[in-house]
């Protein structure tokens, strides 16, 4: 037993409350909002039902809607995007998801929430970039690093690292295990639903985690 | 037997890591959504996208294919030989609708033209500027 004992499945980490709050004072910029009033009349703010009505709006075509879409994911985009592919390229990343959002926002079926499907852009927008990045540089650092995930340093051979340094660490990783580990772990997204925007299994979900965290640690243990 | 097994000893080191750095905020780059909804206005007016790279801000901010169209409008407007002149942008290319002065040599002058168009807007943009092309629609006989 594995990555599995550490974290109930069932069991979502707390949001990054700063973030959060970010990301809801982003949403407040002068744009036109379709919603407004409808919170001050309920009195509490309805996030999900008002992210709803901004869905439904911008399936329409309304573009006020769509836009007020952005600034609210944005940030959550950016994150993600920052620790898949750093920050050179997260910001193009994020505007090529939201462009590619536009083109099939009409064909969003709302089983899976908006978040969820935004990750699964952001996460498939960040690996063509890679592949781009890699079409200029043939030898990978995915290829060419060898594979520790099976090496255990001992936990007190762990060293602390810096939020660059663990960062630069995580691209380090090949990239199903960095996916995997950002998504899961960065994140706090459930097994289930990281497992979903990365169309596998939660077994093979489990399987890239063990092995990008058992890759972490070596590298934290050889840290310089 | 005591204490965790090792594994999970070690990814709960490896996650107290991970979950201290991820409490701290990434703060996206300043502006990135407010540019990324005027590039979509951009594409709803039915611009292609960004065709060119600057170097103003980190080094990266995109500029929409209508401006970098307009900018090679305007360099090719200062042409002599180039009578009139309209253009537009894809993702990776300019392409300008030209009309040239009869009796001048056209291989010739468009390509010079192309020569000064990119010129005209490596000084602006920077030097990722991306193909021009010319097509040649008209030949004026006055002028």
């Amino acid at each position: 037993m594995t990555s599995a004992g550490l974290r109930p499945s069932s069991t979502r980490p707390a949001p990054h409350r700063s973030d959060r709050a970010r990301a809801g004072a982003a949403g407040s910029v002068a744009i036109l909002d379709p919603m407004a009033g409808v919170d001050a009349e309920v009195g509490q703010p309805n996030a999900q039902a008002r992210e709803s009505a901004l869905v439904a709006a911008a399936k329409r075509g309304d573009a006020a809607a769509f836009d007020h879409l952005v600034h609210l994911h944005s940030p959550t985009m950016y994150r993600t995007a920052f620790r898949i592919v750093g920050s050179g390229d997260a910001d193009d990343v994020v505007q090529e998801a939201w462009i590619s959002t536009w083109h099939r926002i009409a064909d969003f079926r709302e089983e899976a929430r908006l978040s969820t499907y935004l990750y699964r852009v952001t996460v498939n927008t960040a690996l063509m970039q890679l592949r781009r990045a890699r079409r200029m540089h043939p030898l990978p650092v995915d290829e060419t690093l060898p594979d520790d995930s099976e090496r255990q340093p001992e936990p007190s051979m762990l060293r602390t690292l810096s939020a660059d340094a663990l960062h630069e660490a995580v691209r380090g990783l090949p990239v199903e295990q960095r996916l995997a580990v950002v998504l899961r772990d960065f994140e706090g997204l459930a097994y289930a639903e990281a497992a979903a925007i990365l169309d596998i299994s939660v077994p093979a979900l489990k399987s890239r985690l063990h092995r990008g965290r058992n890759n972490l640690a070596h590298t934290m243990s050889d840290w310089k | 037997m005591s204490g965790p097994p090792p594994t999970d000893a070690l990814h709960s080191a490896v996650l107290a890591q991970i979950q201290h750095v991820a409490a701290q905020p990434v703060p996206a780059p300043h502006g990135l959504a407010a540019r990324t909804v005027i590039r979509l206005r951009h594409l709803r007016a039915g611009d292609d996208g960004p065709v060119v790279i600057d170097r103003t801000e980190r080094g990266r901010t995109q500029v929409s294919g209508r401006v970098a169209a307009s900018l090679a409008v305007g360099a090719a407007a200062g042409l002599p030989d180039l009578l009139a002149v309209t253009g537009s942008a894809g993702p990776a290319q300019i392409r300008l609708q030209v009309s040239l002065r009869y009796g001048v040599d056209g291989p010739a002058t468009l390509a010079a033209a192309r020569e000064s168009i990119r010129t005209a807007l490596t000084g602006t943009l920077g030097p990722d500027v991306p193909t021009v092309v010319l097509d040649l629609v008209d030949v004026h006989r006055g002028g």
